[in-house]
């Protein structure tokens, strides 16, 4: 069991490495850097400039810089914001946890509607429920991402019952505690809408796909002859059964939860880490970037990773196989 | 190339010396397993008759299968193919000795792709000998299919919609393709139909008159073997613990794994059995 | 004493794929009297599990046409709401599937497995599940080996062990009537013997009445008590054991016992001869006839064969046969 999660952990750490190296080469090697910016300011004087890049060392070489970078990352520190001019871990991290906010939300509402409706589904394979759901999801596929959360903000517009942007009302720290919280959930009720429905008709056909092809092995029947009720058949015996593509799938969903929210956020104003990093990006903001970067995989590694765990401890046919 | 010469063989069309194979199971925690599926075979079988290995789930007969056609490489031993040592040979010389050794396997549902028709199954092997086009491989195919009984208007069917029976007689035709010299068949009337099993019997024993084909015929089913055999070898736990013609083994057993073997045969009458209670 | 179960005029079919009505069974009676050994003899076409899992009412879902009646206690099967159903599956009446290695469910313990048929049918209590599971694996398994097995997962076993852990499954609750669908078919011979072994020691011990289902008609020498030959979903012959498998009448029968390859007839005895066959093959039986659906394969048919169907006929108190050789003119 050790080595097989020794392995996979190594992986994630090459990957790691390989990831950040690779960002960081980008960027850097990206034609421009911030203090482009400032030398078209006649206000600046070029000996200013000057100092400000040795300071930043944007004057060193890659490895060099590179290697700096890494071990001030284990230090904690991810390097300085040209823009914002403070430490960029602070500033990350809080966009992250407000991306978070939405996505771990959106993830378990999506799951949560997803597994039981594609179970109904594969249950009446070929019948009338089974056609709605497959014209529901199929509908909501065809939807550009862009256009529901569009839609949304234009049903709040008009109804006026949801705020149309932002995390917070701009008298929020004057609430009192369940005033504080109302108004949050009121603010996260359309991103989190959007999200849900632009992921939940993959997930439903994954579900459906995975319970039809298992509710038609013998196994299935033979257990029903047994007496098993069918809630019970369904739940606790044939999902087990159909949920290795499923981890899988919910690996791949924690792997984005830092990244898959950017349109939503940068729509719905949400003070996320998808319109920090754009913003960062287009201002040459290298820090920013490479630290968003990482952290963005990170997660995805990290999905992964438990996904492996997941089906690890899910399946005994993988744990009792004799391992490559 | 290499041609090993031992003993010339004159009429010997395979020949297998101290055959011995090893696997060895990686595991996750703890040492490696040693497992011995061949533990030192040796045998020869005559061109033109059939040799039956019998024995239990387990005793290495598939292993031995696997390393006759070339699938595997034995751990040690030697085997010789038509007086050519083939055991050692690499792997772009094995390809070409595999054309001539088919295998036939016991699972008729699952030894076909699911997508292809009857006609695309036959082609494939004709299309790797690479020397007949279009109408003719066509023509070729449906030949094959009438010499294993079953009918040419059979070639637009999915392997799905045939019955275990064609499906066997499908995988034999396949195998003819490329015109073998030996064909192995590992188990394969074990998951037919008695009455089927004797269809596809009748259909090996014909081809092998007609053909001259020679065979080497896996089975734990010694009622079977000892009914198609030349010549009977009773394996247990990797090694040949009897060897003879079919009815000195069927009359004068003298191995206890023989004399198990027989006293496991169903029977169609009313003696008294010896029953093994759990 | 009444019939434990009795099937009337059970009629099942199926839409295939192409939209094909494929009638599965076509008209099946008979009766089991209770503790007596049912043999069912049919090969693949036959019906056999179609038979099997129609009896409990356990359809596929592509399943068209039912009718007919299953009789149980008094009870119609076929018409019973599905929570009286629930109560009579697995635990009145239990199946086991062919093909053991598919017919457990792949990531749960093989204990677990047993404990679930235990649970379904009301008992919750933790030790009271872990008890009867030790008791019934032991029954089946040696007791040292009756440990390990509970823990082992199916691919670990082998398929000996998957059958006996089907069976203990079947068992559990005590039930008074086992079907049976080809248990030993994908085993060796010296399993196959143990397991027809353990078969008998539970028909014993636990007072069974068995349903037993196979291809291989010399399975059930020396284990049936009556055997019912199926073909086409068709019963063509029905009668004690003795009386069909020393001397069967229906010519599909009589063909499929000479096709068996004798034990101590080799070929050299008999100058190469070759085994004797049903010519055709038996997909094409499925077609809806007119009359007799062996009568393409027939070695004996007559004119009448292929016009009308035959009835059954008793060719003695205790066997019955359909076929129009034996209907008295």
């Amino acid at each position: 069991m050790m080595r097989y999660l020794l392995r996979r952990a190594a992986h994630a750490f090459f990957l790691l490495i390989g990831v950040s190296l690779l960002a960081f080469a980008f960027t850097v090697l990206a034609p421009g850097n911030y203090f482009d910016e400032m030398r078209l300011n006649p206000e600046i004087a070029p000996e200013t400039i000057a100092a400000l890049r040795t300071q930043y060392e944007l004057n060193r070489s890659l490895p060099v810089r590179y290697v700096h970078w890494v071990s001030s990352v284990l230090h904690g520190d991810m390097g300085f914001s040209f823009a914002y001019n403070t430490p960029v871990a602070p500033l990350l991290l809080v966009r992250a946890r407000n991306t978070l906010l939405l996505t771990v939300t959106a993830m378990l509402l999506a799951w949560g509607i997803a597994l039981p409706l594609g179970i109904w589904s594969a249950e009446h394979l070929g019948r009338l429920p089974d056609r709605l759901v497959s014209w529901g999801t199929a509908a909501l596929l065809v939807v550009p991402d862009l256009a529901l959360a569009l839609g949304l903000l234009v049903i709040a517009v008009k109804s006026g019952w949801l705020p149309t942007g932002g995390m917070v009302s701009l008298n929020f720290d004057r609430l009192p505690f369940f005033g504080k919280l109302r108004d949050l959930l009121l603010h996260m009720a359309l991103p989190v809408a959007a999200l849900v429905l632009s992921v939940l008709p993959t997930l439903v056909r994954h579900v459906r796909a995975a319970m039809a092809e298992v509710l038609d092995a013998p196994f299935v029947l033979a257990a029903e002859g047994h007496g098993l009720r069918r809630r019970t058949l369904l739940y606790r015996y044939a999902l087990p059964a159909a949920a290795n593509p499923l981890i899988s799938l919910f690996g791949f969903s924690i792997g984005t939860l830092l990244s898959g929210s950017l349109l939503i956020e940068v729509v719905m104003s949400w003070p996320g880490l998808g319109p920090f990093l754009l913003e960062a990006i287009l201002a040459r903001d290298i820090y920013v970037v490479i630290g968003g970067v990482l952290l963005s995989t990170l997660f995805l590694v990290g999905g992964n990773f438990l996904a492996d765990l997941l089906l690890y401890w899910a399946d005994p046919r993988i744990r009792t196989e004799t391992g490559p | 190339m290499k041609t090993g010469k031992s003993e010339p063989n004159m009429h010997g069309l395979v020949r297998v010396e101290n055959l011995v194979k090893r696997f060895s199971k990686t595991r996750l925690a703890g040492p490696n397993q040693e497992v011995r599926a061949l533990a030192g075979v040796s045998f020869s079988i005559l061109r033109g008759t059939t040799l039956a290995i019998v024995g239990e789930s387990g005793c290495g007969k598939s292993t031995l299968a696997l390393c006759l056609a070339c699938l595997e490489r034995p751990t040690s031993g030697k085997i010789w193919f038509e007086e050519r040592e083939i055991s050692g040979l690499h792997e772009k010389d094995r390809r070409v000795i595999r054309r001539q050794i088919q295998l036939i396997f016991q699972d008729p549902a699952n030894s076909f792709n699911p997508r292809w028709t009857v006609l695309e199954i036959l082609t494939e092997p004709l299309a790797l000998t690479g020397n007949l086009r279009g109408e003719e491989m066509r023509s070729r195919a449906g030949g094959l299919l009438s010499q294993v009984g079953l009918s040419p208007d059979m070639q637009g069917k999915l392997s799905s919609e045939l019955s275990g029976g064609q499906r066997q007689r499908l995988a034999i035709a396949r195998a003819l393709a490329l015109e073998p010299k030996l064909l192995i068949l590992d188990e394969a009337l074990s998951a037919l139909d008695c009455s089927v099993q004797a269809q596809i019997a009748n259909l090996l024993m014909d081809l092998q008159g007609s053909l001259k084909m020679t065979y080497l015929f896996i089975s734990h089913d010694l009622a079977m073997a000892a009914y198609l055999a030349d010549e009977i070898a009773v394996m247990s736990h990797g090694q040949i613990v009897e060897q003879g013609a079919p009815e000195k083994i069927l009359k004068q057993p003298q191995s206890r794994i023989t004399r198990e073997l027989l006293a496991a045969v169903p029977r169609l009458d009313f003696s008294p059995h010896r029953t093994a209670e759990s | 004493m009444g019939a434990i179960l009795e099937v009337r005029d059970l009629r099942v079919a199926y839409r295939s794929r192409g939209g094909v009505i494929f009638r599965a069974l076509d008209g099946i009676s008979f009766s089991l009297e209770p503790g007596e050994v049912m043999g069912v003899l049919g090969e693949s076409g036959s019906g056999k599990s179609t038979l099997a899992t129609s009896l409990l009412r356990l359809f596929h879902a592509n399943a068209v046409d039912q009718s007919g009646s299953v009789l149980f206690q008094g009870q119609d099967l076929l018409q019973a709401e599905a929570d009286e159903l629930q109560k009579i599956r697995g635990k009145l009446i239990s199946l086991i599937f062919q093909e053991p290695s598919v017919a457990l469910h792949p990531t749960l313990r093989a204990g677990r497995q047993v404990r679930q048929v235990l649970a379904a049918h009301g008992m919750n209590c933790r030790s009271a599940l872990e008890k009867r599971t030790r008791e019934v694996l032991g029954r089946l398994f040696f007791a040292e080996e009756a440990e390990r097995i509970a823990r082992s997962y199916p691919h670990q076993l082998s398929g000996g062990q998957r059958q006996r852990v089907l069976i203990a499954q079947a068992i559990a609750c005590g039930p008074s009537v086992l079907i049976a669908d080809e248990p030993t078919a994908s085993l060796d011979p010296t399993t196959q013997m143990e397991t027809l072994g353990v078969f008998r020691t539970l028909r014993k011990s636990m007072g069974l009445t068995m349903i037993f289902i196979t291809h291989n008609p010399a399975l059930l020498g020396d284990f049936a008590d009556r055997v019912l030959v199926l073909y086409a979903g068709r019963v063509v012959e029905l009668g004690a054991a003795q009386d069909i498998l020393v001397s069967p009448k229906h010519p599909y029968t009589r063909a499929l016992f000479q096709s068996i390859a004798p034990l101590f007839d080799t070929r050299r005895d008999s100058s190469k001869k070759k085994l004797p066959t049903i010519s055709g093959d038996s997909l094409e039986s499925s077609l809806p006839v007119a009359g007799c659906p062996f009568e393409p394969r027939c070695p004996e048919r007559m004119e009448i064969c292929k016009s009308r169907e035959p009835g059954l006929v008793n060719v003695s108190e205790t066997h019955t046969v359909s076929c129009f050789r034996y209907e008295s003119p």
